[in-house]
């Protein structure tokens, strides 16, 4: 068998593609031989313009213990996170990282070895994302920050309308865009689409109980609970996942750290061994209320602190069944088009105090 | 006094719920399934690093500190939140706040300075006002509700903590720790009654071995027949169940043996409760230790709850060591400030010590939570008399009387021989107390009670100059050898050098002996009670060839 060292994605840099785009240095270091995070990453520009490039070859594959499994499950991730980009871009989905084209490479290295094809998907890039726009304390105003959770409550409404579950939102995912001509609004879009789910529709990540970043995972995940409907299992994650961004927003911190902190030790993953029951909800809903009046409650700013606060405990609720807006949860609903809603009234009304208090 | 209290039973303690998460009767019915473990993406968490190290914003510090859940980056998350806690104005609060946690450079400002006396704790307010702001959160938080009812009670207020405890109930009906908690709340306003009814008729006490445990110990404190008994007996006998799911029932079971007077069976059963003991369970063996005549500090296994400040109360008054009394009572008492029993050992050991108006003060904060405890009255009357208060002396020691009877009549004979003393009318206390010491032949423990009314006896009369002081002392004494206790001997050993704590470590019996098979060079534990006053360790000699 022979030993891979270098792909031919890893020579994309100068290669210009078809629809124009030059292809940069490379910007992150190869990831990792597991499939859905296989990709080389470069810097592409057009002009002005600037695009993020993730190219994907099946070489590496082949030095996988089981090489047929690895490029089954590499070519599903792939054309699986390709078709929902598409999908989205065809139907407008404004909040959510722009694919703006898919092409197949044969570098002329590859001497027409049809086995050295890299399939490159040219994305929107932005200029950061939420992690570096945290730069340091006080370096945002509250009104940004609620902006932020608008933009990406927005961009999941948008998702779900469309039976799209996004189970990945995290700072990392979350892209500052240049909005030329916006005055206000923190122009904040929504990335990396490698792992959602699909309402009626067959994917890679259906089976697993938690596609996305495990650190970031939502409590009913934790403790590896299912719940039988769609609303509940995939819609409420994302809401909770919502509700950790505004944590993350005004605290530094990700809900489920400062939960499984707050959480007693018995209680904790790895340690308990009950089911995920009312008596652990109980205990949950206990942390949660304290994680909110100890790390959040002192952030926010007083015009605006009941309702975010409010926000945040129906967001975060650690019970899936429980989570979302009331009036939207009697319905059935997780009422995540409320929310984006709430947070455009709070932001303006917040920012207009700002500049009061500036004056 | 000690003696003042009711008979210890081993019905639910009411701790704050922080503490009675970490014990094994809050977890749920289906404690034995698996642990759910996810490996830790390394690579990711590598990754979060080097973007941070690359560009340290408060961000990218975040990214990294989710990390802090894994077990298997504790070690570097620590490492590099010590260096991010040395980089000023880039952690927020909350992540510095985190940060000191993980690496255990945090102050703990949980305020532990309770030994502050006014009548209305401080601290019990301050916690009120932090309860509030969390059920303002989420009003429908059960356990928050408990916390919320406890400190309400402490503060006087009976029946909101009650409707607190009804909506918890209601948010979360087959909670056992709250289905505890209610009941726990009723013996302490006197329906013992329906606190056994609640637990009793609840369907979840017939699977569930600490519902059992609670119904047992409360059917004697309503002196109801307990529903439970013969089952509880024979799981406690077979040990059907995790040990430390079986330590209170077994206990509880033990207790009714104890007071039918089979000590064999008692003893067998204790032996059983205290192999995975919660903190109820040893304050209860320590309290019965006498009686079992077991040595219960023998097994380490108990160290944890050994910890618990009411055993380390009952200890220290054992070992008639005032200072660490003093402080695990106070401990006690953060831990359940409505209960008057920290607090009756804190007036006791105050009055002890001659500080009369900080034993007035805490038995009037202990009336506050508990206006109907014939025991704090009588303790409080008692200061009021030696802080020259007479008349509010008298007052308050009729009101015990009339609270109870038959039960307060000796006190208040007493407390009033202690007035008449202190008004230099010695005949009418002599009268007075030695009224106090007939009526004490027809209680429980008739001699230990007249000893310990002779010490307090013996004390006012050299307080007051009484010219038969020393005759008084001398018949203390005499009555103190013949059925010696721990409030006695207190009280004696601020008149006299001879009183030491009581050696009772000889004449007991293990819980385990350890055995050397010298045959084999082996040692093996046997797990049974010994003979009295056996060794830890016995040889078990070659067989002759």
């Amino acid at each position: 068998m022979s030993v891979v060292d270098k792909t031919p994605a890893d020579g994309l840099e100068g290669h210009v593609f078809a629809s124009g785009w030059v292809v940069g240095p490379r910007i992150v270091k190869k990831l990792g031989a597991s499939g859905a995070n296989f990709g080389v990453c470069y810097m592409a520009t057009r002009g002005d313009e600037r695009a993020f490039v993730k190219a994907v070859d099946f070489r590496l594959a082949f030095t996988a213990p089981n090489f047929l499994a690895a490029i089954t499950e590499l070519a599903s991730h792939a054309t699986w996170e390709k078709d929902v980009m598409e999908y989205c871009q065809q139907h407008g989905l404004s909040k959510v990282v722009r694919l703006i084209s898919h092409e197949e490479v044969l570098l002329p290295s590859a001497n027409g070895d049809p086995f050295q094809k890299i399939s490159c998907l040219i994305m929107e890039v932005g200029d950061g994302d939420l992690r570096g726009a945290l730069s340091a304390v006080g370096a945002r105003p509250a009104s940004w920050m609620i902006y932020v959770l608008r933009d990406i409550g927005l961009a999941l409404d948008q998702l779900h309308r469309k039976g799209i579950a996004h189970l990945d939102v995290k700072p990392s995912n979350v892209i500052e865009v240049s909005a030329p001509g916006v005055a206000i609004g923190a122009s904040m879009k929504l990335g990396d689409l490698g792992r959602v789910v699909r309402k009626g529709l067959d994917g890679p990540f259906d089976a697993i109980t938690w596609p996305g970043d495990p650190m970031y995972r939502p409590p009913e995940k934790l403790y590896g609970f299912r719940c039988q409907q769609w609303v509940d299992e995939r819609e409420a994650a994302d809401a909770f996942l919502l509700g950790s961004l505004l944590m993350f927003l005004f605290t530094g911190l990700p809900m489920p750290t400062l939960m499984h902190h707050q959480t007693p030790e018995p209680y904790r993953t790895g340690v308990y061994r009950g089911q995920f029951d009312q008596a652990l909800i109980d205990v949950l809903v206990r942390a949660q209320s304290e994680v909110l009046a100890t790390f959040l409650a002192p952030t926010l700013p007083a015009g605006c602190k009941s309702e975010v606060l409010a926000i945040a405990a129906e967001l975060t609720h650690p019970d899936p069944r429980q989570r979302g807006d009331k009036r939207a949860r009697q319905q059935g609903l997780i009422g995540i088009d409320r929310y984006h809603q709430r947070f455009l009234r709070i932001a303006r009304r917040q920012e207009y105090a700002e500049r009061a208090a500036r004056r | 006094m000690k003696q003042l209290l009711p008979p210890r039973r081993l019905i639910p303690r009411w701790r704050r719920v922080s503490s009675t998460l970490e014990q094994p009767e809050a977890m749920g019915a289906n404690s034995d399934g698996q642990v759910v473990q996810t490996a830790t993406d390394m690579e990711a968490f590598e990754r979060s690093v080097m973007e941070w190290e690359a560009s340290p914003t408060a961000g990218h510090l975040g990214d990294v500190l989710a990390f802090s859940i894994a077990s298997d980056c504790a070690d570097a998350v620590s490492e590099i939140a010590r260096k991010a806690l040395r980089m000023p104005g880039v952690p927020t609060p909350p992540q510095v706040r985190l940060m000191k946690s993980l690496t255990d450079s945090g102050v703990d400002d949980s305020g532990d300075s309770i030994s502050t006396l006014g009548i209305c704790n401080p601290h019990v307010q301050q916690q009120v006002r932090e309860v509030r702001q969390l059920l303002r959160l989420n009003p429908a938080n059960p356990l928050v509700l408990l916390d919320f009812a406890q400190l309400q009670l402490a503060s006087g207020k009976p029946k909101r903590a009650e409707r607190a405890l009804l909506s918890s109930l209601n948010l979360s009906p087959n909670n056992r720790t709250i289905l505890r908690t209610l009941a726990r709340f009723y013996v302490h306003m006197g329906r013992a009654d329906q606190a056994h009814s609640l637990i009793a008729k609840h369907e979840r006490t017939k699977v569930d071995t600490w519902l059992m445990a609670s119904e047992i110990a409360l059917s004697q404190t309503a002196e109801v027949n307990s529903r439970f008994l013969s089952k509880g007996w024979k799981i406690a006998r077979d040990r059907t169940g995790r040990l430390q799911d079986i330590a209170e029932l077994a206990g509880a079971v033990g207790g009714v043996e104890l007071i039918n007077g089979k000590d064999k069976q008692a003893r067998e059963l204790y032996r059983i409760a205290l192999l995975q003991p919660n903190d109820n369970v040893i304050a209860q063996a320590i309290n019965d230790q006498r009686r079992l005549g077991i040595d219960i500090r023998q097994p380490i296994e108990m160290h944890g709850a050994f910890e618990s400040p009411e055993a380390q109360v009952l200890l220290a008054w054992r070992g008639l060591d005032t200072i660490e009394a003093e402080r695990n009572a106070f401990r006690w008492h953060a831990e359940e400030p409505f209960s008057s029993r920290p607090i009756q050992f804190l007036a006791s050991l105050f009055g002890i010590a001659g500080r009369y108006e900080d034993g007035e003060k805490i038995a009037r904060r202990g009336l506050v939570a508990d206006p109907a405890s014939g025991s704090l009255y009588t303790s409080l009357a008692y200061c009021l008399a030696c802080v020259g208060k007479l008349e509010d002396a008298e007052v308050t020691a009729w009101k015990a009387m009339r609270l109870e009877p038959e039960k307060f009549e000796p006190h208040t004979s007493a407390t009033l021989g202690l007035i008449a003393m202190k008004r230099g009318e010695f005949e009418l206390a002599d009268s007075l107390y030695l009224r106090a010491v007939e009526l004490f032949t027809g209680r429980q423990h008739p001699r230990q009670a007249m000893a310990i009314c002779y010490a307090y006896y013996a004390r006012s009369a050299f307080d007051s100059g009484h010219p038969k002081a020393q005759e008084i002392l001398s018949k203390a004494l005499d009555l103190f050898k013949d059925a010696r206790s721990e409030d006695a001997a207190l009280v004696l050993r601020k008149l006299t050098e001879d009183i030491g704590a009581d050696p009772d470590e000889e004449g007991l019996r293990r819980l385990y002996q350890w055995i050397y098979d010298e045959e084999n060079n082996t040692v093996v534990r046997r797990d049974a009670l010994s003979a009295k006053g056996a060794p830890a360790l016995t040889i078990k000699p070659k067989r002759d060839q």
